[in-house]
């Protein structure tokens, strides 16, 4: 129940009110990780950042390192393989996400946090089905139509 | 104000303020300012305690932006804090690390403003601000025209034209400081037949809506002393908060700027603010405001500051300097906006304020920040260590 139906419940003796708050926004992702993003569009490549300093592969993609601060310049291909590493099986639809979220997919899904082949970080994504168990292995598919968006994988499968 | 330890600005570091910064995304613009900070005093990340961190709530429509900004500030395994509170934000983010250092907390503490107005729409933050269920639905965002209205009312022509005037001076400030995001080439003229917003207030006499971070670190003395900038010293700084309802038409009666002055004079020996303090970088959201809050500031009743500004005594080269980096009116990244003020007035002190500095010594800045509904924070810096 995202909208509380009836408020207040006793409307004899209290008073109130209900809304909606909405959060207009538009997000930049900035020159660096457009090239990402617009890898996922056009070449359907999953791209990691790898920091000069460390050598840690993020994957989202960082432009900076979070553990020396360094600039990150240089974007890699990793995957599009990988592996589950830890996951969750989603078995509610909630109303509100159906009816305002682009691209949800019905329950019941799974989520996973997945290492792709070659990144030393985990990214969420879903997971077709619920029959996932640690540690097995996952490939992308990819959305026939994309947008520059992580939505351009609708959703990983065991591979 | 009693302090355990006294606490210097070891460093300050900004970002270009612009209208649009398609090539950086807010994480990026945030480690920007970190870099230059970081340059400017010439210390390590890792010697940085705790970052103090924080912009408008909801106006780039993410939820604790101080969470995942530590891949962007230098925050990984430091303690963390968020300051949010509306305009005064980055008055508040030096007040909150001016208290960290000096209760002997944390050696060194970096304070970062930071909004990507382009990014969200400032209505949805500032609407939801009020009282649900009394003023929500009602009120409209941050422009009013009714301190324009009481100033025509009580001094006559001669406002609108000090008004107009003040405003032309910011922008004459603001092209000498290439980080400025409005360096506008306006006159008097242009300002009075610019579009009205909220009668007297016009477009140009409004702040605009900018991209941009500020980051200052702030050291313990004992720290400062093994670090090679120049120093500036905290002296003192008061809030004064008044939330009260939204009564535009009696705005002496939260006249938090005049509290807030006359408690920092007070504490601090000032008797004659236009002689002691050597610039004033002052919170001015539209020309209107700034030349009723100069008055405030320096106890001017008879509206004196009217003829000041218009003598041009409130010029870089005049005998109280105000904005000499353009003021608010020309650069208004909300978040980052208020510490700007302090960042600006520790640069003026030091004497590093490059094509926009104050051409004399200045022992003593005074940088204000203002939030609504009405209230103040006002800073005082030194180039000397405060006597107490
Ligand atoms: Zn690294």
């Amino acid at each position: 129940m995202f909208i509380p139906e009836k408020l207040p419940v006793d409307k004899k003796y209290c008073g109130g009110k209900r809304g909606l708050m909405s959060i207009p926004y538009r997000y930049y992702a900035g020159l660096f990780l457009s090239k990402a993003l617009i890898a996922l569009r056009d070449e359907k490549k999953i791209l990691a950042s790898r920091c000069p300093r460390c050598g840690k592969v993020f994957m989202p993609p960082r432009s900076r390192c979070e553990r020396d601060f360094a600039k990150i310049t240089e974007l890699i291909s990793v995957g599009p393989g990988g592996v589950v590493e830890e996951f969750t099986v989603v078995n509610y639809d909630e109303p509100y996400f159906m009816e305002k979220c682009e691209k949800m997919m019905k329950a019941p899904f799974t989520m996973a946090l997945i290492k792709l082949d070659g990144a030393d970080t985990k990214f969420l994504h879903r997971v077709k089905g619920t029959d996932i168990k640690h540690g097995d292995r996952v490939a992308p598919k990819w959305a026939d139509e994309r947008s520059a968006a992580i939505t351009d994988i609708e959703w990983f499968e065991k591979a | 104000m009693k302090k355990t330890r006294n606490v210097a600005i070891a460093g300050v570091g900004q970002t270009k303020h612009r209208g649009h910064r398609e090539d950086v995304n807010l994480a990026e613009l945030v480690s920007e300012a970190v870099e230059e900070v970081l340059a400017d005093s010439m210390v390590d990340l890792s010697d940085i305690d705790a970052i103090v961190h924080g912009n408008m709530e909801l106006f780039e429509g993410v939820h604790q932006p101080d969470m995942w900004h530590v891949i962007a500030d230098g925050g990984y395994g430091k303690a963390g804090y968020r300051i949010t509170t509306g305009g005064t934000t980055g008055t508040t983010l030096v007040s909150a690390a001016d208290h960290l250092v000096a209760s002997g907390m944390h050696d060194l503490v970096l304070a970062i403003g930071f909004e990507k107005q382009e990014e969200g729409m400032t209505t949805t933050g500032i609407t939801n601000m009020s009282c649900p269920l009394w003023d929500r639905e009602v009120q409209t965002g941050a422009i009013t025209g009714t301190t324009g209205v009481i100033m025509m009312n009580k001094f006559g022509q001669k406002a609108e034209e000090a008004a107009a005037e003040l405003r032309v001076l910011m922008a004459t400030n603001a092209r000498k400081n290439f980080k400025a995001h409005l360096r506008l080439d306006i006159t008097r003229k242009d300002v009075l037949d610019s579009r009205v917003l909220a009668w007297p207030l016009r477009l140009l006499h409004m702040c605009p809506e900018s991209n941009g971070a500020c980051a200052m670190l702030f050291a313990s003395e004992e720290m400062a002393k093994k670090l090679p900038q120049k120093k500036v010293w905290m002296h003192d700084h008061v809030t004064i908060h008044r939330q009260e309802f939204f009564d535009f038409a009696h705005l002496e009666d939260l006249n938090t700027h005049g509290e807030a002055a006359r408690i920092i004079y007070t504490r601090n020996g000032i008797v004659n603010p236009i002689k002691q303090i050597g610039v004033f970088e002052m919170y001015d959201p539209s020309s209107w405001w700034a030349l009723d809050w100069l008055g405030k500031f320096l106890f001017m009743e008879n509206g004196e500051q009217i003829d000041m500004v218009l003598n041009g005594d409130f010029a870089i080269d005049g005998k109280f300097p105000v904005n000499p980096s353009g003021g608010v009116v020309s650069t208004n990244p909300i978040g980052a906006t208020a510490i700007i003020r302090v960042a600006e007035a520790a640069l003026q002190i030091r004497g590093d304020a490059d094509d926009h500095q104050v051409p004399r010594d200045i022992n003593l800045a005074l940088a204000s920040g203002f939030g609504g509904t009405f209230w103040t924070v006002l800073h005082l810096l030194g180039k000397d260590k405060p006597n107490h």
